[in-house]
């Protein structure tokens, strides 16, 4: 058993080996379905292909187009709970405690920068920095809030902020409890798109 | 044969403007007037363009208000994001030169690619003490930033310095997040400029503008005007979709007309905090939910619009209603549609004509010389191209209308294809009186030094 | 990082802004709905009355005065309330093997808050009598039925003879009124357990027949680092906010979407539970969830808590919590040092939902007050409460499962809701809150859609994957002895989703993944959380042969329909 899924495991970090930035051809190991695979994560970091997160929560990130190179990039967030001997881990103020792993996909490598992934509040008024994306445009990271965005940027080689991003947002998401809205202005009292065109 | 998109084949569009409409015993949907436009030839022939200013891309821009002094020749476009790009705020469009028409001046919320929903949806400019100030209504969801923002006001006394121009207050309204989705500017006989704005909830907000400008927006919403408990969905609704409120000379009082669950409504608001019932319009066939609903001058006639496809714009007659012998008015007396296929959306009233953003049907014009049968007088096609596939299929084109009193100028927002100005002939202008009707309009006299009466508009 | 809470002021225009208390209220004031009842005293067609609403959620169009398909039911509607005797608190009966209990099932009057009702009790107490045993032991419980429904004692958790596990029709016929039951439990296992009926739970067991057995290791567990144990059994009570209990349904369950969610907050069955402690002292709390459906999040003020044990013994290591997230049928065993004097609350810290809002918001219920004496307890245990121990017996034996940890399940059950005949408001509004299902209900944001369902219109369902056989369609049989890997998976894409407290009877279990994550520190349990979204597996050791249930442990998903029976066979084929 363990062998087999030391083979399985090989044979999924050889499908993520990353593409040099100079190559042209779209990568064909893009799959935004399956799971980010991480390496180093801060805390539950997906070691096994096992891991099947709720697809439910899963948090699409979309590209801004504001940076060069970077609109056909497609990524997802997902999430899990963060470790814990309950069903369901909690921080203190019973805010959810999740392990967000995010996956990045046709992604060039910047000519300089990287490109590090944020958790903020939707008021944007706290910031979490998630960590910088691996060459396989991975990265895992706990998030303590039940609404929030996801935003990857291209940050300045250098400037490590850990208050805030400084450089372009190239893609962000909002997760799943974004799209729960005041019903007065959807369901029975209204017909109208809750969150279909923000971005 | 290609058919027309604003002159359908007769007796299809005779049969259903009545289904849609159901005015069986008024006159039918009318879109008379002129030949098919078409690529080469998109307008009919007594309308100019004066100028066309792309501002972006596709579904990127909502409404559009234009200052009404000849010495301040801005046009305000909201900028909102219904397709996959756009920005989230609302340009400055300088017509000094109106050939060339330039933006001069972008406001855009911070952090905008975070915002949920579309961003900047209507616009109103109004004149306090010597300044000017624009205010933009803007829409964010709940799962971005400033999901409880409504508006910005922004200071722009000092176009066409665009560096002059400074943010002055953010008007919030916590309580029903979601934004303002419609803004009316009006100056009351009390004296007061107020904000009328939707909300995600029951009634209109009213806020005092002066209050605002002051920095004392914490204490600016003054008023509330309900929709009637009666109302069908009453009470968590978002109550009003759009209004306009307008002087009354006969009586010398201030009328808001709101268009919203159930239909159209009339209020006496000449006391803010006490609004009085006078009209309501329900039960109209095919209306469940009031649009944009304006009046005549001397606000007997009302055009009443719904944003639904194949509905027309119907015209009603409040009389029997203004002299007490019914309280509710439910059967128009004619109805006018550019294309039964389509929708029309905003419209500016300058009797006898109506200036209309049609949406797919762009600028479209029409008489109500005769209420009971609008008749097309002029038309131009700001968006050429389908129906959206991605959106709603209608929702496309020409978005906002407005009209400046004093040389006729039309402008017109086109989701997709942005800023255009016209002039059609035999329009130069308006004022009631040429017409034998009050001078009133959605354009407000800011500088009038008393506050009009019955008399002063009879003269 | 540093973060800013930004709590504005809720409400319609014109109307009161929605209460968002951000710490711990006084127990005199914990009714959430507090000044929220806009039906109070409002008469309902058949006796009805409403749970008390949010005043900024409007009514439902075509809902005003809108009562459940079902028979408004209390116990005072039958009796007179002076006809019973005033119910005590519970009392500790220690059992030695083969000792026998007598086990009347009586209504009793109880007050709370102030005032009277007419509910159940077990021996006339509340919560029942907390019986202690040594692990081994079997002791006689005989039971005698003097309320007007049929009942049954279920021991929850312990695997005992399926003839005495309590559940009517598959271990036993039901207590009919007036009838007796004698159960011979024998506790193979240590831990703290707890006894409930397996009639009616959202009816029976809501009006207070719950107690708790303890079942000690043979050496009496002396060693352990605490000055004494207390119970904290968590309950919750549907009230309007004048205090008038919110009826049953008679023939069916009502809030049958959700389960009955709670106004008043009750441990060990008070609404102003206090225990007293000296400055330093280290109690062992056993907790037990025994509501309908409402979860708890509990924490114990800022002091620190240690995670010891759960359903069916102890963790492999000792843990550090913030809180402890319990659900229904769920225990928790953890130790709290009170280090400093002062009062200290026990409460249920949540983030809620306002789904009309579509807003979180912080809330705290009081559950329990502490008052810690200034005098020092002795011995002073604070070296050893700092001490997280590995349990290398628990270590050892869960050993011999893990071989099975990382293999593909053997079965795979996915919960579903189907609903029928609901009013079109509520599945119009039930829709549009679904466009966000959050892991874990924590409040009824809706409690009048909630109570206006019954368990006519809503059947809740475990589907068997494999097989397609949902609820008791489903047959499984294992042999005694057989190690079975069950992955449940909470459908988050049906109508109105909600987490699922998965109870399985007569065995012992393990969550060895959650989400496809290996959980990292185990012990044994017999009910665990499957949040919407979420899988979880499931390793079952088959260990105990009879006819057994599996089931949603939300009393109203039980009734409607959330449940279905396998079968062990012994070696000897019994």
């Amino acid at each position: 058993m363990g062998l087999h899924l030391a083979l399985v495991a090989a044979a999924f970090l050889a499908a993520w080996t990353p593409v040099p930035a100079a190559d042209p051809a779209p990568s064909p190991r893009v799959d935004v379905g399956v799971i980010g695979w991480s390496q180093g994560a801060d805390d539950g970091a997906l070691c096994s292909p096992a891991v099947d997160p709720p697809e439910y929560y899963a948090i699409p990130l979309v590209p801004t187009r504001q940076v060069m190179g970077t609109g056909q990039a497609v990524g997802v967030a997902h999430t899990t709970f963060g470790s814990s001997p309950f069903g369901v881990t909690l921080a203190a103020d019973g805010s959810y405690r999740l392990t967000l792993h995010i996956r990045v996909d046709h992604l060039p490598s910047p000519p300089q920068g990287r490109f590090v992934a944020w958790a903020t509040t939707p008021s944007v008024e706290e910031v979490v920095r998630v960590g910088t994306l691996d060459g396989a445009g991975a990265v895992s990271g706990p998030v303590e809030w039940n609404k929030f965005l996801v935003v990857i940027t291209l940050e300045p080689d250098g400037e490590e902020g850990e208050t805030g991003w400084r450089g372009p947002i190239v893609l962000r998401g909002m997760s799943r409890s974004g799209m729960m809205h005041t019903m007065a202005g959807h369901g029975p009292f209204e017909q109208q798109e809750c969150a279909a065109f923000g971005y | 044969m290609m058919r027309s998109r604003n002159r359908p084949a007769p007796r299809l569009s005779f049969a259903l403007a009545l289904l849609f409409a159901g005015v069986w015993s008024a006159a039918p949907a009318e879109s008379q007037g002129y030949p098919a436009w078409t690529p080469t030839a998109p307008g009919s022939p007594n309308i100019e363009v004066v100028s066309h200013l792309p501002l972006g891309p596709r579904l990127g821009v909502a409404d559009i208000e234009l200052e009404q002094e000849m010495s301040r020749p801005y046009a305000y476009v909201a900028r909102m994001q219904y397709g996959d790009d756009g920005p989230k705020g609302m340009d400055i469009v300088d017509l000094s030169d109106e050939s060339n028409p330039e933006v001069i001046y972008r406001w855009r919320i911070e952090n905008q690619e975070l915002h949920q929903r579309t961003g900047g949806m209507d616009v109103k400019y109004f004149k306090l003490d010597g300044r000017y100030y624009v205010v933009q209504s803007l829409q964010f969801g709940q799962g971005g930033p400033n999901s409880d923002m409504g508006a910005v006001v922004l200071d722009v006394t000092g176009l066409p310095d665009a560096s002059t121009v400074r943010e002055v207050a953010r008007i919030r309204a916590p309580e029903t997040p979601g934004g303002f989705h419609n803004i009316f500017i009006y100056r009351h006989s009390n004296g007061g400029v107020y904000l009328f704005t939707t909300v995600s909830g029951p009634g209109a907000n009213v806020y005092d503008m002066g209050r605002v400008v002051s920095g004392d927006v914490e204490n600016a919403l003054v008023a509330n005007i309900p929709v009637p408990e009666s109302a069908e969905g009453a009470g968590g609704a978002r109550g009003y979709h759009d209004f306009y409120v307008a002087w009354h000379p006969d009586t010398g009082t201030d009328r808001f007309y709101g268009g919203g669950t159930g239909g159209y409504y009339v209020y006496d608001v000449t006391n803010l905090q006490e609004p009085q019932i006078l009209v309501t319009l329900t039960g109209i066939n095919g209306v469940r939910y009031g649009h944009t609903f304006t009046p005549s001058p001397d606000g007997r006639y009302v055009v009443a619009e719904t944003e639904y496809q194949y509905a027309p714009l119907r015209i009603f007659d409040l009389q029997p209603a203004l002299d007490g012998q019914v309280t509710n008015v439910s059967r128009p007396i004619s109805a006018w549609t550019a294309d039964w296929q389509n929708l029309v959306h905003n419209h500016e009233i300058r009797w006898p004509y109506v200036f209309v953003s049609g949406y797919l049907d762009g600028l479209q014009i029409f008489t109500l010389m005769d209420p009971a049968k609008p008749i097309t007088v002029a038309y131009y096609q700001t968006y050429i191209g389908s129906p959206n596939v991605d959106r709603t299929p209608q929702f496309q084109g020409a978005f906002g209308v407005d009209v400046r009193n004093a040389d006729g100028l039309i402008v017109i927002s086109d989701m997709s294809t942005g800023f255009w100005a016209f002039r059609m002939e035999g329009f130069q202008g308006w004022d009631g009186t040429n017409w034998g009707m009050p001078n009133v309009s959605s354009a407000q006299d800011w500088d009038a030094a008393e506050m009009p009466g019955p008399v002063r508009w009879r003269e | 990082m540093r973060r800013i809470r930004v709590l504005r002021a809720a409400g319609l225009f014109g109307l009161l802004a929605l209460a968002a208390p951000s710490g711990a209220l006084p127990l005199a004031a914990q009714d959430p709905h507090a000044g929220h009842d806009m039906h109070a005293g409002h008469a309902l067609s058949g006796g009805w009355l409403m749970p008390p609403m949010d005043p900024n959620m409007p009514m439902l169009p075509g809902l005003d005065g809108a009562v459940p398909p079902a028979t408004a039911w209390l116990p005072h509607f039958d009796l007179d309330l002076s006809d019973f005797p005033l119910a005590e608190p519970s009392r500790a009966v220690t059992l030695a093997h083969g000792d026998t209990l007598e086990l009347l099932v009586s209504p009793v009057r109880r007050t709370i808050r102030g005032r009277e009702y007419l509910m159940y009790g077990y021996n006339n107490q509340y919560p029942g009598p907390f019986i202690r045993a040594e692990r081994g032991s079997t002791v006689v419980i005989r039971v005698r039925n003097e309320i007007r429904f049929p009942t049954t004692v279920h021991w929850h958790g312990i695997r005992l003879d399926s003839r005495f596990d309590g559940v009517p029709g598959l271990s036993q016929p039901p207590i009919e009124p007036g009838e007796s039951f004698t159960y011979e439990v024998h506790v193979p296992d240590a831990g703290m357990f707890w006894y409930h009926p397996h009639v009616r739970e959202d009816i029976q067991q809501d009006l207070g027949l719950y107690g708790n057995l303890l079942v000690i290791p043979a050496d009496g567990g002396e060693g352990e680092p605490v000055h004494r144990e207390e119970l904290l059994a968590l309950d919750d009570l549907l009230m309007t906010e004048a205090g008038d209990l919110i009826p049953y349904g008679l023939e069916t369950p009502v809030n049958a979407l959700m389960g009955r969610y709670g106004t008043v907050m009750l441990a060990n069955g008070v609404a102003d539970h206090r225990i007293e402690a000296d400055r330093g002292e280290v109690i062992r709390f056993h907790l037990t969830n025994v509501a309908n459906a409402r979860p708890f999040n509990v924490r114990f003020g800022e002091e620190r808590i240690k995670l010891i044990g759960t359903d069916v013994g102890a963790y492999e290591r000792e843990s550090w919590v913030s809180s402890v997230p319990i659900s229904p049928a769920e225990r928790y065993t953890v130790d709290v040092r009170f280090s400093q004097a002062g009062t200290v609350a026990i409460t249920n810290t949540i983030q809620a939902v306002d789904h009309f809002r579509g807003v979180f918001y912080p809330h705290v219920d009081t559950l329990a007050i502490v008052t810690v004496r200034e005098a020092p307890a002795t011995p002073d245990r604070a070296g050893a409460f700092e001490e997280l121990r590995v349990r290398d017996d628990v270590v050892r034996e869960i050993d011999a499962y893990r071989e099975h940890f990382d293999r593909e399940p053997d079965h795979r059950i996915t919960t579903l809701l189907r609903v029928n005949d609901l009013p079109s408001a509520i599945v119009l509004s039930m829709e549009a809150d679904t466009f966000y299902v959050q892991p874990i209900e924590w409040n009824d944001s809706m409690p009048m859609m909630n109570w206006l369902s019954s368990g006519t219109q809503v059947t809740w369902i475990l589907e068997d994957e494999g097989t397609g056989e949902r609820n008791e369609g489903i047959h499984w049989s294992f042999r005694q002895g057989d190690v079975v890997k069950i992955r449940v998976f909470n459908e988050p894409r049906g109508f109105h989703p909600m987490q699922h407290p998965i109870h399985i009877h007569g065995q012992r279990f393990l969550v060895v993944a959650r989400d496809g994550i290996p959980q990292e520190n185990l012990a044994w349990k017999d009910t665990a959380v499957v949040p919407v979204g979420s899988t979880m597996d499931l390793l079952v050791e088959m260990s105990n042969p009879g006819d057994w249930m599996m089931h949603c442990h939300i009393a109203e998903h039980l009734s409607a329909g959330m449940h279905f029976h396998f079968r062990v066979e012994g070696r000897e084929g019994r």
